[in-house]
């Protein structure tokens, strides 16, 4: 779309949109299951330079978001990150 | 091959006959002549076939006993659904049938995504008009309707998820209240009407036959190009608000309701509509103005 990505979620039916910054944190958990550190870790990475608190935040709240939504689900990792 | 009418009213008062309206075929039977003779009157010109056809739906308007046929008549309807209403007079009789087929395409409906909207076509361009009732839709696709417009709903609009195009629904379009005077009068005659109905929850109530020639044509269907959200305010000004594409999207989301239902290929079609037609929400004071707001957008919009 113009100015958002919606995503349809085959489990509920139901449609979703994003922004970029939601749509960049949602392909980097779709690329393999990781935490709040990984993901950090990855923007990072994306934007080459440190993400801010307020940021760091944000990401946090997005992945929030998205879990009440219902897109992800907690798993346990065998390995600390 | 068609039916006269003496046929038709044999079927109609027996097991019932079956009428095809697009790609939506109900077998519907009647046990109350003057019910048949409202019936008949607003769905003059249709195509009412003898069978045997594939069946949508099924509506029998009948009395729940001998006595209610002829002592202060009522009206029941079976839609074989499940459905439990309340019996009205048979005064109202017509009523019983159009909200008995509405509550069956409502419910029923899987094979199309279903938008509470008006449909109509001009030129090839398909216009989807999603709104809540009380919104003016009706008006404004009956409006359109007698202005050159090929009606394909004012109620039901239907979309073929595989080939993406709008297939045409024309049923008699429901005017309430005020907006009855305002459409007799933009026709200019009252042979399409029926007679009005008084005291109905929604107020006044009179149906109108679609022109002929969408009737005629009620199996082309269109590819949809515009989709416009009318909203009626009488001391508004005109105005006509650009949507995004992903509020187009979720705005045809809500008006659609079989979305759910339907699924993934749901998801594709709407989407698709909303990338690929111009979309707006109009505001409109009168039928003339909410005419000429959806011809300048189109005008000014459409490559």
């Amino acid at each position: 779309m113009d100015d958002a990505h919606i995503i349809y979620d085959r489990r509920s039916g139901h449609s979703q949109a994003m922004n970029n910054f939601a749509r960049e944190i949602f392909d980097i958990i779709t690329d393999e299951p990781c935490g709040l550190s990984k993901i950090i870790n990855e923007l990072q990475g994306i934007l080459e330079q440190p993400l801010s608190d307020t940021l760091k935040l944000q990401v946090e709240r997005t992945v929030v978001e998205f879990d009440k939504m219902g897109l992800i689900e907690p798993m346990k990792f065998k390995n600390k990150e | 091959m068609s039916l006269d009418s003496r046929t038709i009213k044999h079927h109609l008062s027996g097991q019932g006959i079956l009428m095809s309206i697009g790609p939506i075929c109900t077998r519907i039977s009647i046990k109350f002549p003057s019910i048949r003779d409202d019936f008949l009157h607003i769905y003059k010109g249709y195509s009412f076939l003898e069978g045997p056809e594939i069946t949508d739906f099924y509506l029998d308007v009948y009395g729940r006993n001998f006595y209610r046929r002829y002592l202060r008549p009522q009206v029941a309807i079976n839609t074989l659904m499940n459905d439990n209403y309340v019996p009205l007079p048979v005064s109202m009789g017509l009523l019983s049938v159009e909200m008995g087929m509405n509550w069956q395409m409502a419910v029923g409906c899987k094979t199309h995504i279903l938008f509470h909207a008006g449909v109509l076509e001009k030129n090839g361009v398909g216009l989807i008009i999603p709104a809540i009732s009380g919104s003016g839709k009706s008006t404004l696709s009956a409006g359109l309707a007698y202005n050159g417009w090929r009606f394909f709903s004012d109620e039901f609009g239907l979309l073929d998820a595989d080939s993406g195009e709008l297939c045409s629904y024309p049923r008699p379009v429901s005017l309430k209240n005020e907006s009855i005077s305002v459409i007799k009068e933009w026709v200019g005659m009252d042979e399409p009407f029926s007679r009005e109905y008084e005291g109905t929850p929604k107020g006044t109530i009179c149906y109108l036959r679609p022109p002929n020639s969408s009737i005629e044509n009620m199996h082309k269907t269109v590819q949809p190009r515009v989709v416009i959200h009318p909203v009626f305010n009488p001391d508004a000004k005109p105005d006509i608000k650009p949507l995004t594409e992903t509020m187009a999207f979720f705005r045809l989301v809500r008006s659609s309701a079989n979305y759910g239902d339907i699924g993934e290929p749901a998801f594709h079609a709407l989407a698709k509509i909303a990338k690929e037609c111009i979309s707006c929400e109009i505001t409109y004071s009168s039928l003339e103005e909410g005419i000429q707001l959806v011809n300048k957008f189109i005008d000014e919009n459409l490559p």
